[in-house]
């Protein structure tokens, strides 16, 4: 009886106050640490937690320990699944980033079922002309954890927008590599991960031929990888060009088959293992090229969960309209890798793409520029030729440029930067 | 042996009858006797399954102890409220611990439940529910108290959950500096 062990001592309350409320009732003896810890501080957001630093000393300590910081992020991950929160950076051309959060539902209650676009609330800005010279450029953007990997034309940065921390990664020998004639820009495909085994953050920026893989840890330095990638990437060149995307210890970009002169070139998607650091292939699923050969490898790539890779596919229908076809692939705890399964089949009027899993995996968000949809997998099915509602449309952030860079599932947390070593 | 096999009888025969009641007798630390659905309380308590199971539960009021009768009047309330409500399938089979199964947000009458109760009776009970071992009800309870937390002040925190200032003024001040922008509202 484990229980029976918690409670140590019993607690004596002195002139308890008969009617008491929540306003008068005297100072109360304290719960158990256990619970303190393990059931309640672990619910807190990160920036409640932060201003608890000063209630004293030993909450200082239990808000800094590395064991507190994983629950709270299991905690808030677990959470997350029925109130997803979302990590939103508008695509700035000044050197300004701004990192909004967003939740569905936050402000659309009580509205006559109209919805309303949501609001989304200012977590941390942050101009990075300070010191490190004009930026122009912000690639596609990594997370993982709910920390964030800004690639720009100048600098890497690394932010955990939760609690403000920002660092600027150290330059790379490769940044000034020429391929062919022809300076490489190679700051997009970046990816940032965690290496199960170590609980390290690492980064990862794909290079090809002449030039090798880099790995490095969050502030460690840059080296090279155990192996090099044997395809090139796709998302090295434009800042639209996807980031590689990250799940459990494994990295995934697409192999860049139009640009490689080699016919062995696969069609698929990389792999790197940040246990072993080996690259392998993931072929797409076989069913895709049967559905429409000619659109080949055009398609999307989410992360749903954080454990399923997925896939997408649009085409446009017969009559008004289009079919949106997401595959998914599972990713087990020990890093086993599932088979594709041709997950959803969905509808709808404008082609989108895959966001988000959320509620017990009975909700798939999906979004097209800057307008989120939902598609209930419970629904049945029917006739209806549009099977997503709208949910928001996020244009408020930013009306000058009413488009988002980036949309990805943050779980606030209190994670610092592992390795912080600047 | 012959008396030996009778004792083993009667005794298996008041098992019997205790197992074909419906409720269990559970008796606070100040002697009050309350009345609870067997099946309600087997399903939200792990510690009272055990017991029931191990057939230790007393007709006369099986003793608790450690916990007080204001309490242990809540956590009956919470289990005979909960035998009646229609509870999601989802809410059964999930056994909650908090870094495994994702926590199910409290149901309407849970929160009412949890919201009449003052501080006091909030914090006896969440530990009621550590000591039975309900996880359901610790995980409503705790989930109030953190919802309770969030806006609050350093100062209104130590003072709810009576902990004592430890720090000095600079090192107030310096943190107070360093994080200025988490002090404001949430």
């Amino acid at each position: 009886m484990d229980a029976m062990n918690v409670i140590t001592k019993k607690r004596k309350r002195k002139g308890k106050a008969k009617a008491s409320t929540p306003e008068d009732a005297p100072p109360l003896p304290k719960l158990p640490d256990e619970i303190v810890v393990d059931q309640i501080l672990v619910r807190l957001p990160v920036k409640t937690l932060l201003r608890f630093r000063s209630v004293c000393k030993a909450w200082q300590a239990i808000i800094a320990n590395p064991v507190f910081i994983r629950a709270h992020l299991r905690s808030s991950a677990s959470n997350s699944d029925q109130d997803p929160t979302f990590l939103i950076t508008p695509i700035t051309f000044d050197s300004h980033i701004r990192f909004y959060q967003w939740q569905q539902g936050a402000d659309d209650s009580n509205n006559g079922g109209v919805k309303k676009a949501a609001a989304a609330r200012l977590m941390h800005a942050k101009d990075l002309t300070a010191g490190d010279g004009e930026v122009s450029r912000f690639y596609s953007f990594s997370h993982c954890d709910g920390l964030v990997l800004v690639p720009t034309d100048t600098k890497f940065y690394l932010f955990n927008p939760a609690t403000r921390d920002a660092i600027t990664l150290p330059d790379s020998q490769r940044e000034d590599l020429w391929h062919r004639g022809a300076k490489m820009v190679c700051h997009g495909g970046a990816c940032l991960g965690r290496d199960p085994r170590t609980g390290e953050y690492k980064v990862v920026r794909p290079f090809f031929r002449d030039v090798h893989a880099g790995g490095g840890n969050g502030g460690g330095g840059w080296r090279e990888t155990r192996t090099h990638p044997p395809y090139p990437v796709v998302s090295s060149r434009w800042e639209a060009d996807p980031a590689g995307l990250h799940i459990k210890g494994f990295m995934y970009w697409r192999i860049d088959a139009e640009h490689h002169d080699s016919w062995v070139t696969p069609r698929g998607l990389l792999r790197l293992s940040l246990a072993d650091e080996r690259f392998r292939e993931t072929y797409l699923p076989e069913s895709m090229a049967r559905r429409h050969p000619a659109l080949g490898d055009v398609f999307e790539l989410a992360v749903l969960r954080g454990e399923e890779l997925c896939l997408s596919q649009q085409t446009a229908c017969s009559g008004d309209g289009w079919a949106v076809a997401v595959w998914t692939m599972k990713v087990d705890d020990d890093g086993r890798h599932g088979q594709w399964e041709q997950s959803y089949d969905i509808r709808c009027r404008y082609p989108c793409d895959p966001m988000a899993l959320v509620d017990g995996g009975s909700r798939l968000l999906l979004r097209r520029g800057c307008v989120i949809y939902e598609h209930d997998l419970e629904r049945p099915e029917d006739d209806d030729d549009d099977e997503v509602t709208t949910v928001c449309e996020l244009d408020r952030i930013r009306s000058r440029i009413p488009h988002l860079q980036t949309t990805f599932r943050a779980d606030p947390n209190g994670e610092k930067f592992a390795g912080d070593g600047q | 042996m012959e008396v030996d096999k009778g004792k083993g009888e009667a005794e298996e025969t008041r098992k019997v009858a205790e197992a074909d009641r419906d409720t269990v007798t559970l008796k606070s630390s100040d002697g009050k006797l309350f009345e609870v659905s067997k099946e309600a309380a087997a399903r939200l308590s792990t510690v009272l399954a055990g017991m029931i199971a191990g057939g230790s539960i007393d007709d006369n009021g099986t003793d608790l102890k450690q916990i007080g009768s204001e309490a242990l009047e809540n956590v009956v309330d919470y289990c005979n409220k909960h035998a009646n409500s229609i509870p999601s399938a989802a809410l059964i089979s999930s056994s909650i611990s908090f870094n495994t199964a994702p926590f199910k947000e409290p149901e309407e009458w849970e929160r009412k439940f949890v919201d009449r109760l003052s501080h006091d009776a909030l914090f006896d009970l969440v530990e009621a529910a550590n000591f039975l071992g309900m996880e359901r009800l610790l995980d409503v309870t705790c989930h109030k108290i953190s919802e309770m937390m969030k806006g609050k002040s350093p100062d209104q925190i130590r003072e709810v959950f009576n902990i004592k200032n430890d720090y000095t003024k600079e090192e107030l001040e310096e943190i107070r500096q360093e994080l200025a922008w988490a002090f404001y509202d949430d």
